[in-house]
């Protein structure tokens, strides 16, 4: 998964380097919707985040405790640094939940979507929160507070 | 006679010492560990009960009830809203410290082997590693927030060695060890916080 994450970051350099998109919300390949990140969520590369790990890969390393499948397809994957908004669409009705992952380098976090999951920070996450999808609401709209100028990697799972 | 008077003698030094009956020993009778009040029933060579042997160690152990104590470093626990599922990851370590202060006549190792005699679990001086169980919980419609921690349970008390004379009356030795330790297995704690 060391794999992955360097990929991840080489692309997110890429666009950074254009110089014409802001380095807002970068998303992976898995990632089926993003948008309206919030304006005061920048990105950066996952190694300025010290020594933040991306929460999919232990999700998808076998040798995980933690591990799920191989190939998860997460309805949100975002890194970036400070709070930021999201939007996503809302996964199939079977999928009645989103589970939450979240790493960051300072403080604490909360993830809210209509009622809220909290924790420590840790740079490689050692928590999950399952919060049970809003009624009517497509899009999603996910909120993550950290601190300011804190970085983080937020990962979430549609689950049943 | 004189066999009930030493039985006596020992069950009643044994309430004053806090009550509980299981106890550690060592020694050429160790096997009769849980028997304390028992002869051993040889005959002497002169025709006289030969009662105990004399040389018996026994450690005792008295401990406070166990206190739930949340493992130290950043999310040994997590916080959520009604309906929220809350889980901490099997992957990450965590530890809860303590203490186990042996003395000239009891070791580390008597202590922890007398607690679990005695109270019935097992300690040591700290807990640290993962746990195989997530903890997960669902925080109640009712509550307005609900919060998951792990730690484990702390046992706070003493261990007292005793020589058990050839009249079976234990003979207290030195000062005793002190412990203030964690058992050697994780807890999860749910509470309500609004």
């Amino acid at each position: 998964m060391a794999t992955k994450t360097t990929w991840t970051g080489a692309v997110a350099a890429v666009v950074c380097l254009a110089g014409l998109t802001a380095c807002v919300g970068t998303t992976s390949s898995t990632d089926p919707v993003f948008s309206d990140p919030a304006p005061t969520s920048t990105t950066s590369s996952p190694e300025s985040g010290g020594t933040l790990v991306d929460p999919l890969t232990r999700l998808e390393d076998p040798d995980s405790d933690d591990f799920i499948a191989t190939t998860v397809s997460p309805s949100l994957h975002e890194h970036g640094t400070g709070g930021a908004s999201f939007k996503i669409a809302r996964p199939d009705p079977s999928l009645t939940q989103l589970r939450f992952y979240v790493a960051c380098s300072a403080g604490d976090f909360t993830v809210t979507l209509g009622t809220f999951y909290s924790g420590d920070c840790t740079p490689d996450f050692t928590s999950s929160g399952s919060i049970p999808l809003p009624s009517g609401e497509d899009p999603l709209s996910v909120r993550l507070d950290v601190s300011a100028g804190t970085d983080y990697w937020i990962t979430a799972i549609p689950v049943p | 006679m004189k066999k009930s008077l030493a039985t006596v003698a020992v069950t009643a030094l044994l309430v004053l010492a806090g009550g509980t009956s299981a106890m550690a020993a060592e020694g050429p009778t160790a096997g009769a560990q849980n028997a304390p009040t028992t002869t051993n029933g040889a005959e002497s060579t002169d025709g006289t009960d030969s009662l105990c042997s004399g040389s018996r160690v026994v450690y005792k152990s008295s401990s406070s009830a166990g206190s739930f104590t949340q493992a130290s470093g950043a999310n040994s626990s997590v916080t959520g809203g009604p309906g929220v599922t809350l889980a901490i990851s099997t992957s990450t370590t965590f530890t809860v410290s303590g203490s186990i202060t042996a003395t000239t006549g009891v070791t580390v190792s008597n202590v922890v082997a007398s607690v679990k005699a005695d109270v019935g679990v097992t300690i040591g001086a700290s807990k640290s590693g993962t746990t195989t169980n997530s903890g997960s919980w669902t925080v109640p419609s009712s509550y307005g927030s609900g919060r998951l921690a792990i730690g484990s349970m702390k046992y706070s008390g003493t261990t007292t060695k005793y020589i058990e004379n050839s009249s079976c009356t234990l003979v207290k030795q030195g000062s005793s060890a002190t412990f203030n330790a964690p058992q050697q297995e994780w807890h999860f704690q749910t509470s309500r916080v609004s």
